[in-house]
């Protein structure tokens, strides 16, 4: 015979688990305290694709997709008028000087900066986009930041019905996915830097390190431009934005915007012509206060898919290198059967490369670090670059 | 009965002069009384460039200066110092810097010696259907403190081997043999 009470009491305990756990869950789901409501300053979207793109109607698409979203979006005339009163035609970075006078002008909390990295139209659509945020303070930090690159072809699943056709349809999940996961991240249920996805096939094959002479807690680091050696035009800024994405995913490393890296430099008038030097990192540590600077050089980038760089590290106290690699991969690199695991885009491919320089790299950082008890978090970002 | 030993001792000699004419040269010099060991830091040079490939010096520079500083017997300058003191010295031509030229680039990068190159094959070879990858490059170091050349060797990697012909495989990939060559350098050096 079932004995009624006894049941309905675990019912009842159930009842309270499952409550419990409900709320359990509702609790990761509160917005950051000071972020559900940030204003937001949409700079225009930078070119970096080599290639013509509308970037405008780029813009004032993702403008659309943060809207529907119930952001609060400072955008158009007014960040145009802005930029004209400042002068400032360089729109991929913010300094010092940007934002604070987006925080007094604009009423802004962040601006938030975006690149189309790759745009092909014709033959098998290709797509890239990236964004990041950087709070409106003197000193900007990155908030948060995402990216995505696609070909039609990547998933063609049985029968080639998951070809996608049209470089439209790759743009409109661009830039759903990047404005969801932005959403996500000021209400406090998303992580502030995606990461690539790791893949083993895409290890340095050569790397150098050596100790931090002034190791402490916290890193902070400044990724200089790269040299592009390659056709690709903007190959350098791409490989040395997907080192800020990877490194910024570290809770103990600061990385310095890419917007006022620029500016020390052209301050202090720095040319990076054969990779980097003492002086720049001697600039790097006077104007940014970093301990490590970060350069190299870029030999191969193309859509074969193929990619080849050299990345080295600087001590800023010693002016010592503490880390060099050279990575150098195909897309199809471990692909044996039906193309299966292959990489159908060069920035994707760059992106895991540098996704496993950046793991060794910080692996070797916080070995040298001075207190043992605050080693690296778990990462809370995914390690998968959703699609 | 003819002895043995008269037919077998002009045979061994002959074969004795077959192989001293087959084996490879050692192709490299070493300056006896050079103290390699007192070598800490190294200039790697920009390397000048004979092949048809644009950025092979280039890349083959920035394998070397890696696998060097990765031996961690060595440090390397950053190629960006350099390139920044070949500027400041107001070098004419880095790959085939002077005798004088070296003891100025000495001093201006605090460095013990400065390697040079040549990279005279770089690229794919083909033999009929088969075709495979070639790495051919020279090297050489001098010393800081007098200019003089202590240390040269060249190697050359790849090709088509016997089995790319038969399976008409294209051999191994460029990265590769321009390890494999880099690799077979610093065996020299470090020997």
């Amino acid at each position: 015979m079932i004995s009624w009470p006894s049941c309905s009491a675990r019912g009842r305990a159930l009842g309270a688990l499952a409550a419990a756990s409900v709320l359990w869950g509702c609790a990761g789901a509160r917005p950051a305290p000071g972020r559900e409501r940030m204003r937001l300053a949409l700079f225009p979207v930078e070119n970096v694709s080599g290639v013509s793109v509308n970037t405008r109607e780029v813009g004032t698409r993702l403008e659309l997709e943060l809207r529907r979203r119930g952001l609060d979006v400072v955008s158009g005339d007014i960040v145009e008028d802005f930029l004209a009163r400042h002068r400032i035609r360089y729109t991929a970075g913010v300094d010092g000087e940007t934002a604070r006078a987006a925080r007094e002008e604009l009423g802004v909390g962040g601006v938030l900066v975006s690149s189309v990295d790759l745009y092909r139209s014709r033959g098998t659509p290709q797509f890239g986009l990236s964004a990041r945020l950087v709070s409106a303070e003197d000193s900007p930090r990155i908030l948060w930041m995402d990216g995505t690159e696609r070909a039609g072809d990547d998933s063609l699943g049985l029968f080639g019905l998951g070809e996608v056709g049209s470089v439209i349809e790759l743009e409109d999940a661009a830039l759903s996915r990047l404005a969801g996961s932005l959403s996500r991240f000021l209400q406090g249920t998303g992580p502030a830097v995606t990461r690539c996805t790791a893949d083993g096939r895409f290890e340095p094959r050569v790397f150098y390190r050596a100790p931090l002479s002034r190791p402490g807690p916290r890193v902070s680091v400044a990724v200089l431009p790269f040299v592009n050696l390659t056709g690709h035009p903007a190959a350098g800024e791409v490989i040395a934005l997907a080192f800020v994405r990877e490194l910024a995913a570290t809770d103990w490393i600061d990385v310095r915007d890419p917007g006022a890296v620029r500016s020390a430099l052209l301050k202090h008038r720095i040319i990076l012509e054969g990779g980097v030097s003492h002086e720049a990192a001697r600039v790097s540590l006077g104007a940014m206060e970093v301990d490590v600077v970060i350069s190299g050089r870029v030999h191969a980038f193309d859509g074969s898919p193929k990619v080849e760089f050299t990345a080295t590290a600087l001590d800023t106290w010693t002016n010592r290198a503490v880390w060099q690699s050279s990575s150098f991969n195909r897309g199809d690199d471990g692909v044996f059967f039906f193309d299966a695991g292959r990489i159908g885009t060069a920035g994707e491919l760059a992106c895991r490369m540098v996704r496993e320089v950046g793991e060794e790299m910080v692996r070797h950082l916080a070995q040298g670090r001075s207190s043992p008890s605050r080693l690296p978090a778990p990462r809370s970002s995914p390690d998968v670059k959703g699609r | 009965m003819a002895n043995p030993l008269r037919l077998t001792r002009p045979a061994a000699a002959f074969l004795l002069l077959g192989l001293a004419a087959c084996a490879s040269p050692a192709r490299r010099y070493v300056d006896q009384g050079m103290d390699f060991g007192a070598v800490r830091t190294v200039v790697v040079m920009p390397f000048q460039n004979l092949s048809r490939e644009n950025l092979a010096a280039e890349r083959v520079r920035d394998v070397f200066s890696n696998m060097l500083l990765a031996s961690s017997s060595i440090y390397v300058v950053p190629l960006g110092e350099v390139q920044r003191a070949i500027t400041q010295t107001g070098i004419q031509n880095p790959a085939t810097p002077g005798t004088e030229e070296v003891v100025k680039l000495g001093k201006t990068l605090k460095a013990d010696a400065v390697v040079t190159g040549v990279v005279k094959e770089y690229g794919e070879v083909r033999s009929g259907n088969a075709a495979g990858n070639v790495v051919s490059m020279s090297l050489q170091m001098f010393e800081t403190a007098t200019g003089k050349v202590v240390w040269s060797a060249s190697t050359t990697q790849g090709g088509i081997s016997m089995g790319d012909r038969l399976l008409g495989s294209s051999g191994a990939p460029m990265n590769q043999v321009t390890e494999a060559a880099v690799d077979d350098l610093l065996a020299k050096l470090f020997r």
